[in-house]
């Protein structure tokens, strides 16, 4: 709270000693939302294996391993021979970071609404169901602020989307502040 | 006839092979999930917890789920457990047991309140598993008393081991100091503990008034944890580590899945 009075009054001094009519824009590095338009469902999708970023949770069925990478989708892994795991597709789910899995059918959350998908051919997913707005969204503290972050950021506003990342930019104005 | 019976004996085995394999993990429908889960598939039904409530959908159409009970639990509900009916919700302030009844539907059987000293607890991230007897807890939050300059701050790291042999009375047996202590599993009388950026740790709690710690594998971050028939996956959050332990007094690395 203190932080954020602090850029008002960095803001306030700047605009007070300026000379120019109009107030001069503080311009500074911080954190950005990256969103994303969760209620998409056409954008889930199997693709090749990927990178990992950082993991979620697990859900292990037969010798396959699934797992979470947070708010992008689920990581799907052959672990027949558990000294040499492989890679084998991602599924992009926007939002997501609960999931499981009966049978053939994966139920995979994208921060909002339990999505019911068909994943009996894992290199064409389709998604056969939604329950919507089964979560409220609103209790994740990554939809307000960057995590394990200290310093300016610029404010969330939840129309833009739902909040999938967050990344450095040159900022104007930020008006939060993490501390 | 015979034919018959031979086709029943075999199904039983077969089911009783499952279940056997599936007392390590706590789940009953070949699903196996880490001790953060917060959806879980049980005898043709999905349980669904959000931050307040449990959904029971029935999944006989497993791509139809039907809404079938909508339940408030309680604030902060983190993380879901089953063990042979019995489900176990942790939230921050509260170990909740329910039983599942025969149609489904989950029915409350006790709220056990952690009860810091009647400290505010907040931030906190507290996963449960449980076996026939026992349920175990760790517990990793801050506590604040008082406001202002008075405010006293404490954190809390602990595992708790409950006897639950009456699930309308849990009976705290022991809390153990933790370090940062996160995901866990239970097999028989050998207790898994993820401990954040300290890695993995074992404790013997043939004596669970004194869980004693027998193995650790130290330098990681780690947050939750999968036993499957003697292979263990420990997942981070930059890799999964994968070990073997058949043998627990010689538990094998085996590998870290990275990409």
């Amino acid at each position: 709270m203190k932080g954020v009075l602090y850029v008002f009054l960095l803001v306030g001094v700047v605009f007070f000693t300026s000379c120019e009519p109009e107030p001069v824009p503080v311009i500074m590095e911080g954190m950005a939302a990256i969103y994303a338009d969760v209620k998409d469902y056409s954008a889930i999708a199997s693709g090749p294996a990927r990178e990992i970023g950082e993991l979620g949770k697990i859900v292990n069925v037969g010798n396959t391993l699934y797992i979470n990478e947070l708010y992008q989708g689920i990581h799907v892994i052959d672990n027949s021979d558990p000294v040499d795991p492989i890679f084998t597709h991602f599924l992009t789910i926007l939002g997501n970071t609960d999931f499981t899995i009966q049978g053939t059918t994966l139920y995979a959350d994208n921060g909002v609404d339990l999505i019911v998908i068909d994943i009996s051919d894992i290199e064409n997913i389709d998604v056969v169901d939604v329950i919507e707005d089964q979560y409220s969204g609103i209790e994740d503290p990554f939809q307000y602020r960057p995590p394990n972050y200290r310093g300016v950021f610029d404010c969330v506003n939840l129309d833009e989307g739902f909040v999938v990342g967050w990344e450095l930019r040159t900022l104007t104005n930020p008006a939060c502040f993490a501390n | 006839m015979r034919s018959l019976i031979y086709f029943f004996l075999i199904l039983f085995t077969f089911s009783c092979t499952q279940d056997s394999s599936f007392l390590i993990s706590g789940n009953s429908s070949g699903t196996l999930s880490g001790s953060y889960a917060t959806m879980l598939p049980i005898d043709g039904f999905l349980y669904v917890i959000n931050e307040t409530d449990i959904f029971t959908y029935d999944i006989a159409d497993t791509e139809s789920p039907i809404l079938v009970d909508e339940q408030n639990v309680g604030f902060e509900i983190e993380s879901m457990y089953h063990h042979e009916g019995v489900l176990f919700v942790g939230s921050s302030e509260a170990l909740h047991i329910f039983v599942i009844q025969e149609n489904g539907i989950p029915l409350r059987k006790s709220e056990t309140v952690y009860n810091f000293d009647n400290l505010e607890e907040w931030g906190s991230c507290d996963p449960v598993v449980a076996d026939d007897t026992y349920a175990y807890v760790t517990l990793r939050s801050s506590t604040q008393e008082g406001f202002g300059c008075n405010a006293v701050f404490r954190v809390v790291n602990e595992l708790r081991i409950y006897n639950i042999e009456n699930l309308q009375e849990p009976e705290l047996l022991t809390i153990r100091q933790m370090d940062f202590p996160k995901g866990l599993a239970i097999t028989g009388d050998y207790l898994f503990v993820c401990e954040g950026n300290l890695g993995v740790k074992l404790f013997d709690v043939s004596d669970r008034m004194d869980p004693i710690e027998i193995w650790s594998d130290e330098g990681f971050e780690t947050f939750d944890i999968i036993l499957k028939d003697g292979l263990m996956m420990v997942v981070g959050p930059d890799a999964i580590r994968q070990y073997d332990y058949t043998d627990i007094n010689n538990i094998e690395y085996l590998t870290a899945i990275e990409f």
